[in-house]
């Protein structure tokens, strides 16, 4: 059976080791940069999930991390999220939106040297039967601000993930890292 | 495409313990997982859990360079709550003293971009503590911040009262390419 993700590192046994492979890992170098692309995605996986750290460069201490999936835009994604604030919880969606919005992570304003964290699952990601679901954990805690967050958003395209594009509302500050892993079924 | 999530350290408590730390860990990985499954012997039904780290196969640091922002769920509410400037930060939680003899609670760590030296290092805990006997469980995701630029070397997991004998801590490692 295969293991259920979100728990994956506890179903692993050491016959299942090989089915979670790295594909790409793209590190912003200074500078900075708009877009983080992962493209050519091989479609012999089940699930692809992203791992990262990231900071934006736009003013304020608070940042989304956007994706986009096989160029497309329009008003293809919708997104619900839980978000913690330190203080108080709120829930928020947003229908037939440019692209998916997945974490909450730190900007320009945030103490130097903090970066926001994210774990995204991409699931089914080669099938061509239906939508594709996405769903994010991470944050930012920053030393007194800050978020924890649950969101996921729906791609409402039956195609094939090929590509992916991770932006944010500037740039991605220098070290921020994504990389792209896949899981076989 | 190179195989790249790696079991590195399980220990198993053979006895009460408040704390147990996995050391000299190698900078050869990407990421850390942690797994645990354990409990408490604090009285209560549930416990906080509690994680240090040391860099440079240093002591483990205890000054207050711990924070975290939680939110949370207990079956009746949910709600968000934050620790600033701490000696350890706040993560995860275990059923306890109260709760039935066979449950156990489950965090799973995540521990990201462990052996960079530029940034500030962020974890994620996904928490589960069910207490079976006492309608009391909780869901949580914890977001930490150890304030140090040094790659992690060590990681101390620790809680209130003691880990009960048998609880299981997994260490893997995440390698991209």
């Amino acid at each position: 059976m295969a293991p259920i993700l979100g728990i994956w590192a506890s179903a692993q046994t050491a016959s299942t080791l090989s089915s979670y492979d790295s594909i790409a890992t793209v590190t912003v170098g200074a500078g900075g940069a708009s877009t983080v692309t992962f493209s050519s995605i091989p479609q012999t996986y089940t699930h692809l999930q992203i791992r990262g750290i990231a900071r934006g460069t736009v003013g304020g201490s608070d940042e989304n991390i956007y994706m986009q999936f096989n160029g497309v835009a329009g008003t293809s994604y919708s997104w619900h999220r839980l978000l913690g604030s330190g203080s108080s919880v709120s829930s928020g969606a947003n229908p037939s939106q440019p692209s998916g919005v997945i974490t909450v992570v730190s900007a320009s304003g945030s103490t130097a040297n903090v970066f926001g964290a994210t774990i995204v699952d991409i699931l089914d990601y080669a099938n061509t039967s239906k939508n594709k679901t996405v769903r994010g954990l991470g944050g930012s805690d920053q030393n007194g601000s800050g978020y924890a967050c649950f969101q996921s958003f729906a791609f409402n395209n039956t195609s094939a993930i090929t590509s992916i594009d991770i932006t944010s509302s500037a740039n991605w500050a220098q070290y921020t890292q994504f990389a792209l892993y896949g899981i076989k079924g | 495409m190179p195989t790249t999530y790696d079991p590195i350290a399980t220990q198993t408590l053979g006895s009460d313990s408040n704390f147990i730390t996995f050391n000299s860990i190698a900078n050869t990985y990407t990421d850390l997982i942690v797994v645990v499954n354990g409990k408490s012997t604090t009285s209560g039904p549930a416990s906080d859990c509690y994680v240090r780290l040391a860099t440079g196969g240093g002591a483990i640091d205890t000054g207050n360079n711990y924070s975290t922002t939680r939110v949370q769920g207990d079956g009746s509410a949910a709600y968000s709550a934050r620790t600033t400037s701490q000696s350890l930060a706040q993560a995860g939680g275990v059923p306890a003293g109260l709760a039935g003899a066979n449950d156990r609670g489950a965090n799973i760590y995540h521990f990201m971009n462990y052996a960079n030296t530029s940034t500030f290092k962020t974890f994620i805990t996904r928490g589960n503590s069910t207490a079976s006997n006492q309608s009391y469980g909780s869901a949580s995701l914890d977001v930490s911040l150890w304030r140090n630029t040094g790659a992690i070397t060590s990681i101390q997991f620790i809680t209130n009262g003691n880990y009960a004998s048998g609880s299981v801590f997994t260490l893997y490692g995440i390698k991209a390419a």
